[in-house]
């Protein structure tokens, strides 16, 4: 009896030892990977998911949500103190991305991608080769896209029905149903229901909607000598166009709207239709947080000249700086791959998922199939540029948006405004050296 | 002798040495780089155009509108915000100079803005300025006053922000006043009434004298924190709608964090230094002709 008791100690300890030293095994035990993450549905979904990636290899992921505006600031003063706190950062590549790759802060991740021994997940292929190509700087790709989100029109369907007016298929139609909708429905005298509602604060916010009319428009922000042309006449026309909706259609604080206030305004019923981020979308279908859920249409923004229609990209990099790059390496591999994608989508609403195995996926069509017509048409008229991919792009399109403020607020003329803002994007090109030569 | 003098000079230096130690370090270090990279043309994002360009970045910001308009904003929110401040505070501390029931309790009651974190003073006066669900707009819709985007309206943003400040910081106003007016001995007062000075005689030729000091250290507090002021921006507007709400601190940390300017931000804090050094040198001047005036 005693005998077989010392036995079965024997033996747990003997399998407790073996255990042991197949977790010691792990590839990464020990390794702590720190990432500056954005606030996204996409990150809550990884916070949660990331211990799959920790059961894995051992290694120990820290995902750290960083505000959205002073994210560069923070991974910038990073990069300069030539820090190796964080190992991961999780940026949009147009406004912030493209510097610190060719500030040389990020690390081209090509001799990753062909290690076999570190590349378990990472299939090109399953991303939108837009995507993938406008992150090759010099031949050498410096992100992994984590989403993307496009444009597109969010319209209440039911009170186009109620009062008649019908889904804009053109720019001119977009102003007549937003005239249409502007309305005081309870007979009080006060406007209490607004035609549209856009983001009008100025900065990144003030860019991804007005970008868009601009885009539409035929407008551009520089000519093949990169010389600003932000006041040719297309681009007033769409500039024209779009603070004309602020001015006269919108909820009164649309000036101070970013991404957050207009979706909430849009989510209470303020509005009739919104153009924003097909992210959106996933909340107001939400019916436990949104007011409207069940009663959005959604369709594609009308071309004009074109489509201006915006794709964002916001992906994972590596620093330059890191002790644990391989670690990293395979953490936004496994992060961006098809597998993690799909558990993301089923756990939190992110219809911007990159990989296209997601975007055809069962729960994909189960949960968005009310909006991703829209979506997917969207995307594929969407336009990547739609800021210049530059160092200076967050400057330049903060001091055009700080015009078009003037403009909305009534004490310029948009043609004025943009004579400005060109004369003003002249200088910062002229200051980082554009014209040296 | 001598040797004594020289050994207690080093002693004393021993102790004083921690201190300057430290003042090193967080101050005049801070000062002197801030000074050195102003000369730069230093961006974090183009660091191979890092380069000495000497009084350039000077020469920009004086031809620069929008660093002459965040200068006029700060001033104009400094002036306007602290003279307010001043006559309420004065105002508020005559009215309850005076003894009655529960004084205590109003007089801390008083303060509590003061205490508050900027950062929570500014999350919850955005509430309140919000178009929709606002406080402000539902209380002015007793009076006839229709709904307004306080904080949404390039003309009323900026007044927005100085009634927080205000809000805030009259209270602080208030309590030193307050215990200036304690301090006040009651004798001329009681010899000016049998002379048949009325109220505010007895205000203008007393009370306001022996306030003076104390109103010129309140004043000069209150111009220093203003000054710096950067919180409410950052937490209620962001410096918008437009640019109608960048103060120069706000112009100084966009410049350096958003645009990663690091030198021209540097050369517009640095003459925002020697303008507020000046400005307060003349403040604490007078504060000493003051206090003269009066002992």
């Amino acid at each position: 009896m005693k005998n077989s008791l010392v036995r079965l100690v024997l033996v747990v300890v003997l399998l407790l030892v073996i255990m042991n030293t197949a977790i010691a095994a792990k590839k990464y035990e020990g390794v702590t990977i720190k990432c500056m993450m954005e606030p996204h549905p996409t990150t809550t979904a990884l916070i949660r998911l990331a211990q799959e990636f920790e059961e894995e290899t051992g290694a120990k992921v820290i995902l750290e949500e960083v505000p959205y505006e002073y994210l560069p600031n923070k991974a910038l003063l990073n990069f300069v103190a030539k820090s190796s706190e964080y190992d991961v950062i999780h940026n949009d590549w147009l406004f912030a991305g493209y510097g610190y790759a060719t500030a040389g802060y990020i690390e081209p991740l090509d001799k990753y991608i062909s290690n076999p021994a570190l590349n378990h997940y990472v299939d090109l292929a399953d991303f939108s080769t837009v995507l993938v190509d406008s992150m090759i700087v010099e031949d050498q790709l410096f992100g992994l896209p984590l989403y993307s989100d496009s444009t597109f029109i969010m319209y209440r369907k039911d009170l186009f029905e109620e009062y008649g007016v019908k889904v804009p298929t053109s720019m001119k139609e977009i102003t007549e149903a937003a005239e249409a909708l502007t309305l005081d429905t309870n007979g009080d005298g006060k406007i209490d229901l607004y035609g549209i509602s856009l983001r009008a604060k100025r900065g990144i916010h003030m860019t991804w909607t007005w970008s868009g009319f601009l885009v539409a428009f035929g407008g551009r922000y520089f000519d093949e000598n990169m010389q600003p042309v932000i006041n040719s006449p297309e681009a007033i026309a769409g500039t024209e166009f779009y603070v004309n909706l602020v001015r006269k259609f919108c909820p009164p604080g649309a000036p101070n709207y970013g991404w957050e206030e207009n979706r909430i305004s849009f989510e209470q019923g303020n509005a009739a239709f919104t153009i924003d981020a097909s992210v959106n979308a996933g909340f107001a279908e939400d019916p436990q947080k949104s007011k409207i859920a069940g009663k959005v249409g959604y369709s594609v923004i009308p071309p004009e000249k074109g489509y201006g229609i915006n794709l964002s990209l916001h992906s994972l990099f590596i620093s330059k700086f890191s002790k644990n790059k391989e670690a990293a390496f395979e953490f936004i591999s496994w992060a961006t791959s098809k597998e993690t994608q799909l558990k993301s989508l089923e756990i939190e609403p992110i219809p911007t998922v990159t990989s296209m195995t997601a975007w055809s996926s069962d729960i994909y069509k189960e949960k968005y199939h009310v909006f991703m017509d829209a979506h997917f048409e969207s995307v594929e008229n969407g336009n990547l540029q739609y800021v210049p991919k530059l160092p200076e792009t967050s400057e330049i399109t903060d001091t055009i948006t700080a015009y078009i403020a003037e403009a909305v607020a009534g004490k310029m003329t948009v043609k004025e405004a943009l004579d400005e803002a060109n004369k003003a994007v002249y200088q910062i090109m002229k200051e980082a050296g554009y014209y040296d030569n | 002798m001598e040797n004594k003098k020289k050994k207690r000079s080093r002693k004393m230096l021993l102790y004083v040495l921690p201190a300057v130690l430290v003042l090193l370090a967080i101050s005049i270090y801070p000062l002197i780089r801030s000074l050195i990279l102003s000369l730069y043309n230093y961006n974090l994002l183009r660091p191979d155009r890092i380069r000495f360009i000497g009084l350039e970045n000077f020469g920009n910001a004086f031809s620069d509108t929008n660093f002459w308009n965040a200068l006029k904003r700060t001033a104009y929110f400094t002036l306007f915000g602290v003279s307010i401040e001043l006559v309420l505070g004065m105002l508020i501390a005559m009215l309850l100079n005076r003894k009655f029931v529960g004084k205590g309790i109003v007089r801390s009651l008083m303060i509590v803005p003061m205490i508050l974190s900027p950062v929570a003073v500014g999350l919850v006066w955005r509430i309140l300025y919000d178009y929709d669900a606002g406080m402000v707009n539902y209380f002015l819709s007793f009076f006839g006053v229709s709904q307004l985007a306080w904080l949404g309206n390039q003309s009323t943003a900026l007044l927005s922000l100085i009634a927080t400040d205000i809000w805030q910081w009259t209270s602080f106003c208030f309590l030193v006043c307050l215990a200036g007016l304690e301090n006040i001995p009651q004798e001329p007062f009681e010899a000016a009434r049998i002379d048949g000075a009325n109220r505010f005689q007895s205000f203008r030729y007393l009370t306001l004298p022996f306030m003076k000091p104390v109103l010129l250290v309140v004043f000069t507090l209150r111009v220093i924190d203003s000054v710096k002021m950067f919180d409410l921006v950052f937490i209620m507007t962001n410096g918008g709608p437009g640019r109608s709400t960048e103060t120069m601190n706000f112009f100084i940390y966009q410049t350096a964090f958003k645009f990663f300017h690091i030198g021209r931000a540097s050369s517009y804090a640095v003459i925002i230094t020697i303008l507020m050094s000046f400005t307060v040198s003349l403040l604490v001047k007078s504060l000493k002709k003051g206090g003269n005036d009066l002992v």
